[in-house]
């Protein structure tokens, strides 16, 4: 128990950025939301943590959680707000500067704007996750995977124009 | 440095706020588990306690009450429990799914869940309904001679009201879950195609 206590620690630390940062491009920047979802995320962790079987790496195995649970989180509860487009949380951040600030606003927008697949493909990818982990993580092809990813770029790329 | 690798460097640039420690979680997540066997155990007393205060109420007054009476009775109370069940089943379904599989998988188990979660709440729910609303009638009808007129009056509009904010929740739920499912069903469609 101790040994699975002290697991769980290592891998929060690891990895709550990374899922952190997933939620709240896919919550549209809210940051509220984002850290309760992330919360919820390893809460299922810690339940499912005996499960895990090194199929998979660790990270890639909690993507898939982080995934499946930021799709669901906000639409199964009927007591959670829906997200507001313009809700973005103001945070006196030394080294945010205001244009920083702006170019996340206008980029979460436009995360946004892809359609649900996209917008989970291209959250794993600015992470730099790799191809093989992302079709593992969302179930489909590496082949069809680059092809969704180009033309999320490429959208992507066009709508933030920074 | 092409526009996309300018996104990532910005996406990088992100700061993250924790909400507890490790230990809180941990303790949020055993908290949460102890919380599901109480409210399983819940429902079986719930289920169990019911069935046992029929079946004596059945043995102890069925002489003594009009057969109407005790019919309606019974349909209430049955229409009560077998919601019930559907939701404990529904609950338990929904608890099975596998959150570690990959995107299309949990997809495709969610969608066959809420499939039939569709069913309970558009064939099961209204016949649960109409179980209710004919037992509550030969209830009252069988009740009217022992109660006044001004008792009665109440009931009827006590019940219509009810009734209304019944249908309001239904029809609220079912349509949360429609669009959860068009949304689920939407997102099938966008993995399997090439585009």
């Amino acid at each position: 128990m101790q040994q699975q206590h002290e697991s769980f620690t290592a891998i929060y630390n690891e990895q709550y950025a990374k899922v952190f940062r997933l939620c709240k491009g896919y919550f549209n920047g809210n940051e509220v939301i984002a850290v309760d979802a992330t919360q919820e995320v390893f809460i299922k962790v810690w339940q499912h943590m005996e499960e895990f079987r090194n199929e998979s790496s660790m990270s890639t195995w909690i993507y898939r959680i982080a995934v499946n649970t930021c799709l669901l989180y906000l639409r199964k509860a009927s007591t959670r707000k829906e997200i507001q487009t313009e809700t973005f949380p103001e945070r006196p951040d030394e080294l945010y500067n205001a244009v920083t600030e702006q170019r996340l606003k206008k980029m979460y927008n436009c995360i946004q704007q892809l359609d649900e697949t996209g917008r989970l493909i291209i959250l794993l990818v600015l992470d730099g996750i790799e191809y093989a982990d992302i079709s593992s993580i969302i179930g489909i092809t590496e082949d069809t995977l680059r092809v969704k990813i180009h033309r999320i770029k490429k959208s992507l790329s066009n709508c933030v124009k920074l | 440095m092409t526009s996309f690798d300018q996104i990532q460097e910005l996406w990088k640039l992100q700061q993250y706020h924790k909400k507890g420690t490790p230990d809180e979680i941990i303790r949020r997540a055993k908290q949460h588990t102890r919380e599901i066997r109480r409210k399983h155990k819940g429902i079986i007393v719930i289920l169990t306690l019911t069935v046992l205060m029929l079946l004596l109420y059945f043995i102890s007054f069925s002489s003594r009450f009009a057969n109407q009476a005790l019919a309606g009775f019974m349909l209430m109370v049955l229409s009560i429990l077998v919601r019930i069940a559907a939701e404990s089943i529904s609950y338990h379904r929904f608890a099975a799914i596998d959150i570690k599989k990959s995107l299309q998988q949990y997809a495709q188990e969610t969608i066959l869940f809420y499939q039939f979660r569709k069913k309970i709440l558009f064939l099961l729910t209204p016949l649960v309904f109409a179980l209710y609303v004919t037992g509550f009638l030969l209830l009252l009808s069988a009740a009217k001679k022992n109660i006044s007129h001004s008792f009665y009056i109440y009931t009827i509009v006590s019940a219509i009201l009810f009734a209304l904010f019944i249908s309001w929740l239904i029809i609220k739920q079912t349509k949360k879950e429609i669009k959860l499912l068009q949304l689920l069903t939407r997102l099938q469609e966008e993995l399997k195609s090439n585009k």
